[in-house]
């Protein structure tokens, strides 16, 4: 395999004798656009600081393209970070932002003008030149912040959250057009994001983070169809999860008696003395989602089940008691790693808008 | 666009509600007072200054002349009390700066054991009455150091304990209004850290840094209780050169000097005014060179494209 891009190797990090990243390992391929999820206060601003060098690891080291930076000042690493915030420099203006990293390296005033504008152009701000940032837009921020850090040409260009300031249609807009960014410019881009469905859009593969540690990596595909924890089970879309194979009143075709998985889409509503079903449950609501139908439903052991069913095939009445089918194949077997739950710092849970977000 | 921008922002500056009736009135009269018993004793000095008088008595003077402003120009230790005293003014304020500018950043900017107590430490000569302050340090010079009894840097010296507390408070409110991730972001786009710290900090709080040098410098150039310690009688700072003489004669002399300070104040601080304005009107010519031509849209919301 190449080298990769950006190589986190262990890092470890402790605040005020807390442990707020735990042997972090990531690998980021060249060109690749490579998306950090996880849950607020879980380490991800720190691990980005940490590859930006704003922070210093207290362990393990850190790479670019196979030269190792962990001792390299933030002045001198090939990365360039665009801040949560944006932090554009209130008193200059635009253009003078964007020129910013070209004016510390010496590079000729000709070719300073060049860059800057090719680069307010790809961005859509070029007329935007002359303007003071406190006249802007939040998504005419982020694109200056954008240009800013790609104006230096990174090897690694690291975003904090570039789109959670913006707007809902905003951010589903600019979500596009940052990987059509990343795609044009060809750099290896790691996007740090709170927001599943945003990260599962957007990136060739995704590093979930949970308590500072590192639960899994890979496709969205391979998050969702074959999550390697309980964290992640949960925290990428939905799942309804069972203790085994016989739990909370059904029988599911699996032969593993751990943690298992079941996406609502998986469930399959059949008549209550169906033979292929695994078990009966009582629907308790049916929303009406356009395509699909969430019918939640309650198991005999008061076990709640989300499900969801084409909208046009199926009539779910409230109280009326169903079957529930699934196929074998559809039932994921989830490694039961021991995350520590209280560890969690700030939010155990997967964050409510992205779980919403999910569903719909 | 910069100029609507500006005006507007003017606008929703003085844009104070308008009263009217009585209380209008009222607020009219307070100010005119106010204004009145803060003007007076200045007015005083100015009219004395240009008596023909021989005793400045604070009284409508009986005659007018100019002859007061030569004695004061020609009186020795005015001439070499104001050298003196410039001297100590441009050295106190330059090292109460650098010095007050790297203590506010270190405890603005920097969380290490002993914060609050160097805050603390830096506030301290403030309850201090200056005489205290003066006797210390004459005991101190003349025990410890003796050459630098009646030096323009033991005096401006003694000058920097007093200024370094109003230094470091007034730069510290302005960089606890700075996002320390400004700093950070120009490190990232490859500035080492001292020159990060001139090109994105230094130029935020520099306001901050001319009102604290405006008044760093009149407070210096204006100091009697703790400098009248530090010098022997025969070769003085200007004040104490004021001072003394009043002790022995009461003519305009020193109210004809006196209102030349008061000239030379008015003037620095106008001065400084327009430096600080310096800030605003050089982006404003800036985003005017670099901007394209043509009103640029004024929309701030999002671009559909
Ligand atoms: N400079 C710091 N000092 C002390 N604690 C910090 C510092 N920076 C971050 N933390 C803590 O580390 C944890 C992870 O923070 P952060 O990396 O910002 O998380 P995220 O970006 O995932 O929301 C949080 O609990 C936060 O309070
Ligand atoms: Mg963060």
């Amino acid at each position: 395999m190449s080298v990769p891009a950006l190589h986190a190797d262990g890092v470890s990090k402790w605040f005020d004798g807390r442990r707020v990243l735990d042997a972090v390992d990531i690998e980021v391929r060249e060109g690749e656009f490579f998306s950090l999820l996880g849950p607020s206060g879980c380490g991800k601003t720190t691990a980005l600081r940490i590859v930006a060098g704003l922070d210093a690891p207290d362990e393990g080291r850190v790479s670019i393209n196979g030269t190792d930076v962990t001792r390299t000042p933030a002045h001198r690493r090939p990365t360039n970070l665009v801040f949560q915030q944006g932090a554009l420099f209130p008193h200059l203006s635009v253009f003078d932002n964007v020129a910013f990293g070209l004016r510390t390296e010496k590079t000729a005033k000709r070719e300073i003008a060049g860059r800057v504008e090719e680069l307010l152009d790809v961005v859509g701000m070029a007329e935007f030149a002359g303007r003071a940032p406190g006249t802007l837009s939040g998504g005419q921020r982020q694109r200056v912040a954008m240009a800013r850090a790609l104006v230096r040409r990174p090897q690694v260009l690291l975003l904090d959250e570039p789109l959670s300031a913006l707007d809902l249609g905003l951010q589903l807009r600019m979500r596009r057009e940052l990987r059509a960014l990343q795609r044009r410019t060809g750099t290896a881009f790691v996007c740090v994001t709170h927001n599943q469905a945003e990260a599962m859009e957007i990136s060739d593969r995704i590093a979930v983070l949970n308590a500072g540690r590192v639960e899994q990596t890979g496709t969205a595909r391979e998050l969702y169809h074959t999550p390697a924890s309980r964290f992640v089970a949960e925290f990428i879309g939905e799942n309804n999860l069972f203790a085994g194979a016989t739990a909370d009143g059904l029988t599911l075709p699996a032969d593993h008696d751990g943690l298992l998985a079941v996406r609502p889409e998986s469930f399959r509503l059949a008549a209550a003395d169906d033979a292929a079903s695994v078990g009966t449950a009582t629907v308790r609501s049916a929303g009406f989602l356009g395509p699909r139908l969430r019918v939640v439903l309650e198991t005999a052991t008061g076990r709640e089940v989300l499900v969801d069913a084409e909208a046009g095939a199926t009539t779910a009445a409230v109280g009326e008691r169903v079957g529930l089918a699934v196929a074998a194949a559809q039932v994921a077997v989830v490694p039961e790693t021991a995350v520590p739950e209280a560890a969690v710092p700030e939010a155990g849970l997967p964050e409510e808008g992205a779980v919403r977000e999910a569903a719909s | 666009m910069t100029s609507r921008t500006t005006s507007r922002l003017t606008g929703r500056l003085t844009g104070r509600p308008t009263g009217t009736g009585l209380g209008a009135a009222a607020r009219g009269v307070f100010l005119t007072l106010t204004a009145g018993f803060v003007l007076l004793p200045l007015a005083v000095v100015v009219l004395s200054s240009f008596s023909a008088d021989e005793v400045a008595d604070g009284g409508w003077p009986n005659g007018w002349s100019l002859r007061w402003f030569r004695e004061a120009l020609e009186y020795e230790p005015f001439r070499v009390g104001l050298a003196y005293s410039l001297q100590v003014a441009a050295l106190a304020t330059a090292i109460s700066l650098a010095v007050g500018a790297a203590a506010a950043y270190a405890i603005a900017r920097y969380r290490f054991p002993g914060a609050a107590l160097l805050r603390a430490v830096f506030v301290m000569p403030l309850s201090l009455p200056r005489v205290v302050t003066g006797f210390c340090l004459f005991v101190l010079y003349a025990s410890l150091f003796p050459t630098a009894y009646g030096t323009v840097g033991g005096i401006a010296f003694a000058h920097c304990l007093l200024l370094l507390p109003f230094v470091v408070s007034v730069l510290g409110a302005a960089l606890a209004g700075l996002d320390p991730a400004l700093e950070e972001a120009a490190r990232d786009l490859g500035a080492s850290p001292p020159r990060a710290f001139l090109r994105i900090t230094l130029p935020q709080i520099r306001p901050a840094l001319i009102a604290a040098a405006v008044f760093a410098f009149i407070t210096s150039f204006d100091e009697v209780d703790t400098s009248v310690f530090l010098m022997p009688a025969d070769q003085t700072t200007l004040p104490v050169a004021v001072f003394l003489r009043l002790e022995q004669q009461q003519d305009p002399t020193v109210t004809a000097m006196s209102s030349l300070l008061i000239a030379g104040s008015l003037l620095l601080a106008a001065a400084a005014a327009l430096a600080a304005r310096g800030v605003g009107a050089a982006l404003v010519a800036r985003e005017a060179g670099t901007g394209e031509p043509g009103e640029p849209k004024e929309t701030r919301g999002e671009r559909t494209a």
